[in-house]
């Protein structure tokens, strides 16, 4: 007997739960099966149920559905010609999504004809399901047929027989979601079938919005986005729907904001299986780059507008929805800071600073290569006070104490750092952050140095003493590098 | 043709209980005779960086999860609160980290960026996670051998020529395997549970073989607080998930 799989979906409230990677694992472990709801898939149509069809005008989509049986979908007909119109509706979203797509620059899915196969579903069209999910799911793109080289597949895809029990505002928002959604994954399909979910998911997501520009599933989403800014991009949590996959929404509808749509439709088209694996952080790194920009920018950026969201949006440029998404999860708060920490890549961290006013100094006592720092003011310098732009911005490599303001104004501020490149590890240092005395625990000052394993022993390359500070994008603060003794972090 | 499950379970291994702080929890142990350990030096563990981002915060937490420890006959039962907030919250706090010894299990209060440098914690626990120290997950080398087949109150002694697992749930370029339910890193202690509609416990005994050699029989008895029972013979999930009883005696 098979193991069994288990799902846990933890999306958002009202949010897709989209069961097309839970089918995929399905098919890596235990191969092709049978998955056509009327061949006894997973999610099927029963004996009792009396499935029907009907095809979009275009004849590009074929909707089965059951008029009865468990699985019978709303049979309302307003327009009384015969059919109903939940199905008609799918047809048709489906059609036009499909020609929206192909507009943008992306291929359409492929049909069975493209593996070999005979007509399935009775016609040559792509084939939608309207099947009950009980409540376990409400969408998937499921595969009929892979091919190795390419690495490609062709398939169909499932929706909710009747939405009944679902969150979505209007059957006309649930249909547009979901269409939009699982066709993209039958897109992406036939250009590459393995992309890493934090990819796939995450991209189907913005093509719900790209459909749908008032999505409230995007929106539920990049708000989830904001409650784990600290987890790197393509490191999702473990199990086979993590909503942080689908939440990396935000960071793909940033870069399309930010490059055009047609970024995302290059890096669909880089992704494309041609023999060799393709890494899809350097091809995305690869499409900023065509596009005149480099991704330490457009992450750094990225991090300061999830900064400005909810109460803290409206003074500086950020997503037209800001104030609908977030706040960003804060690290830490308080007037001072020591913090040992782990700066994943494409992550970023939020300190909340309560600063008294005076002199802000930073130190690291560790290598701190690729993590930019920022400091945000805030309007009238109170805690629900809006962000303003970036005041400053730094980076650190060798162990130093910095002086990131000599008089900054008393009230809260805000610090972000963010490894903003690829990299296989985190940048793990203790960062301190307060006046002098704060800087001087991280980064002891010269002859001060009073650790017990400070035996000057250690390689001549570890003691920092060369250490500079290359402060970026400064704005007429002064940032003095010190070149300091320093201890390593025992570790 | 095989038969194919896809389990969904809106309350599956969820947590909604509430932790029962009315009693103080234990000190930690330390025996006045420990046995001299099989690995004094903790080993560097290979991928650190990714368990932290995989499994462990690093906030300098430290779990008030209670651990309780009583005798039943010749065998402790250790109550293992890992419920960690529930199922929603789980990531975002600590382990529970436990030390056996000779006057039963105690909880060793140690954040979890403290555990990868510890030698004092022999097994950590979170939700239905359950790690040991060593290899892929701690400094030192508690290792693990799976008694298939037997039953716990039958194992009296330690066979001869026992191999004991250390945890090894990365690969070489630190990609995290995952277990056949695709829920969970596979574990060294993989198979103390099942799921159909709820979580059931197998039964599984295991043999713990400490750093200081010594080895304890243990099974995990309940991941319910309440409603174990009804869960492995009704399919009915019980409630307080995440507090984990485990059965367990040292074998001389």
């Amino acid at each position: 007997m098979f193991a069994p799989l288990l799902l846990l979906l933890a999306a958002p409230a009202h949010a897709i739960q989209c069961l097309t990677p839970l089918l995929a694992e399905e098919r890596r472990l235990f191969g092709p099966m049978p998955t056509r709801p009327t061949e006894g898939g997973m999610f099927s149509f029963e004996e009792d149920d009396v499935v029907e069809y009907l095809d979009s005008a275009d004849g590009a989509v074929r909707v089965h559905y059951s008029v009865s049986g468990p699985n019978v979908t709303i049979l309302d007909d307003d327009d009384a010609d015969g059919l109903p119109d939940y199905a008609e509706l799918v047809a048709e979203t489906t059609a036009g999504v499909f020609d929206y797509y192909e507009e943008l620059g992306l291929r359409r899915p492929l049909g069975e004809e493209a593996m070999g196969l005979g007509e399935l579903g009775g016609s040559w069209a792509f084939d939608v399901y309207l099947v009950d999910f009980a409540g376990q799911g409400d969408g998937a793109f499921s595969a009929d047929a892979c091919d190795s080289d390419p690495n490609v597949c062709s398939g169909f895809f499932m929706i909710e027989n009747d939405l009944s029990g679902y969150g979505y505002g209007s059957i006309e928002a649930g249909v547009d979601t979901l269409c939009s959604h699982e066709l993209f994954h039958a897109v992406q399909a036939a250009y590459e079938a393995e992309s890493p979910i934090w990819y796939t998911e995450g991209t189907a997501v913005l093509a719900e919005k790209l459909w749908r520009p008032d999505s409230e599933d995007f929106l539920a989403f990049a708000d989830a986005y904001l409650d784990d800014p600290e987890r790197s991009l393509d490191n999702p949590p473990t199990g086979p729907v993590p909503t942080f996959a689908y939440a990396t929404c935000l960071w793909w509808d940033f870069l399309t904001t930010r490059l055009g749509t047609g970024a995302i439709v290059e890096l669909q088209q880089a992704l494309e299986w041609d023999s060799a694996e393709k890494d899809t952080l350097a091809e995305m790194e690869r499409v900023i780059a065509a596009h005149g920009s480099d991704l330490a920018t457009e992450w750094t950026t990225f991090s300061g507008w999830n900064l400005a969201t909810k109460f803290r949006a409206g003074l500086v440029e950020s997503y037209g929805y800001a104030a609908g998404i977030g706040p960003i999860t804060i690290t830490d708060i308080g007037p001072s800071f020591e913090d040992d920490k782990r700066f994943y890549p494409l992550a970023a961290s939020y300190y909340q600073l309560q600063h008294p006013g005076g002199e802000l100094w930073f130190a690291n006592d560790d290598d701190a290569t690729g993590v930019v720092f920022s400091l945000y003011p805030v309007e009238d310098g109170s805690e629900a006070g809006r962000v303003q732009a970036a005041q400053t911005t730094w980076t650190a490599t060798e162990p130093a104490r910095l002086l990131v303001a000599e008089d900054l104004a008393a009230g809260i501020w805000w610090v972000v750092g963010t490894h903003a490149r690829i990299a296989a590890d985190s940048a793990h240092f203790t960062m301190c952050l307060g006046d002098l005395a704060q800087a001087e625990v991280c980064v002891p000052a010269a002859g001060d140095t009073g650790s017990s394993d400070d035996t000057g022993e250690d390689d001549p390359g570890d003691c920092g003493c060369a250490g500079r500070v290359r402060p970026a994008g400064l704005a007429g603060l002064v940032l003095v590098g010190l070149a300091l003794g320093w201890r390593r972090r025992a570790r | 043709m095989p038969t194919r499950f896809l389990l969904l379970f809106p309350l599956a291994l969820a947590g909604c209980g509430e932790k029962d702080d009315t009693q103080a929890p234990d000190e930690t142990g330390d025996s006045d005779t420990t046995p001299e350990s099989l690995c004094p030096e903790p080993a560097e563990i290979a991928c650190e960086d990714d368990l932290f981002q995989d499994m462990l915060t690093d906030d300098g937490d430290v779990t008030d999860g209670e651990v309780t420890t009583t005798a039943d006959g010749d065998d402790f039962l250790t109550v293992v609160d890992a419920q960690a907030g529930g199922m929603d919250q789980a990531a975002r706090n600590p382990w529970v980290y436990l030390r056996f010894d000779r006057d039963g299990a105690h909880r060793v209060d140690i954040s979890d960026e403290a555990s990868v440098e510890s030698m004092d914690w022999h097994m950590g626990l979170r939700r239905f996670y359950v790690r040991l120290n060593g290899g892929d997950a701690g400094p030192s080398c508690v290792g693990v051998a799976k008694l298939d087949g037997q039953d716990y109150a039958s194992v009296a002694s330690v066979p001869e020529g026992t191999a004991y697992q250390l945890e090894d749930f990365y690969t070489e370029s630190c990609e995290l395997t995952m277990d056949a339910y695709q829920m969970s890193p596979r574990f060294a202690m993989y198979g103390w549970w099942d799921y159909t509609s709820c979580v059931i416990t197998t039964g599984l005994p295991y043999l713990i073989r400490l750093d200081t050699g010594e080895v304890l029989k243990l099974r995990i008895e309940t991941y319910y607080g309440d409603g174990q029972e009804g869960c492995n013979s009704s399919g009915n999930p019980g409630s307080d998930s995440g507090v984990i009883t485990l059965r367990w005696r040292f074998l001389e």
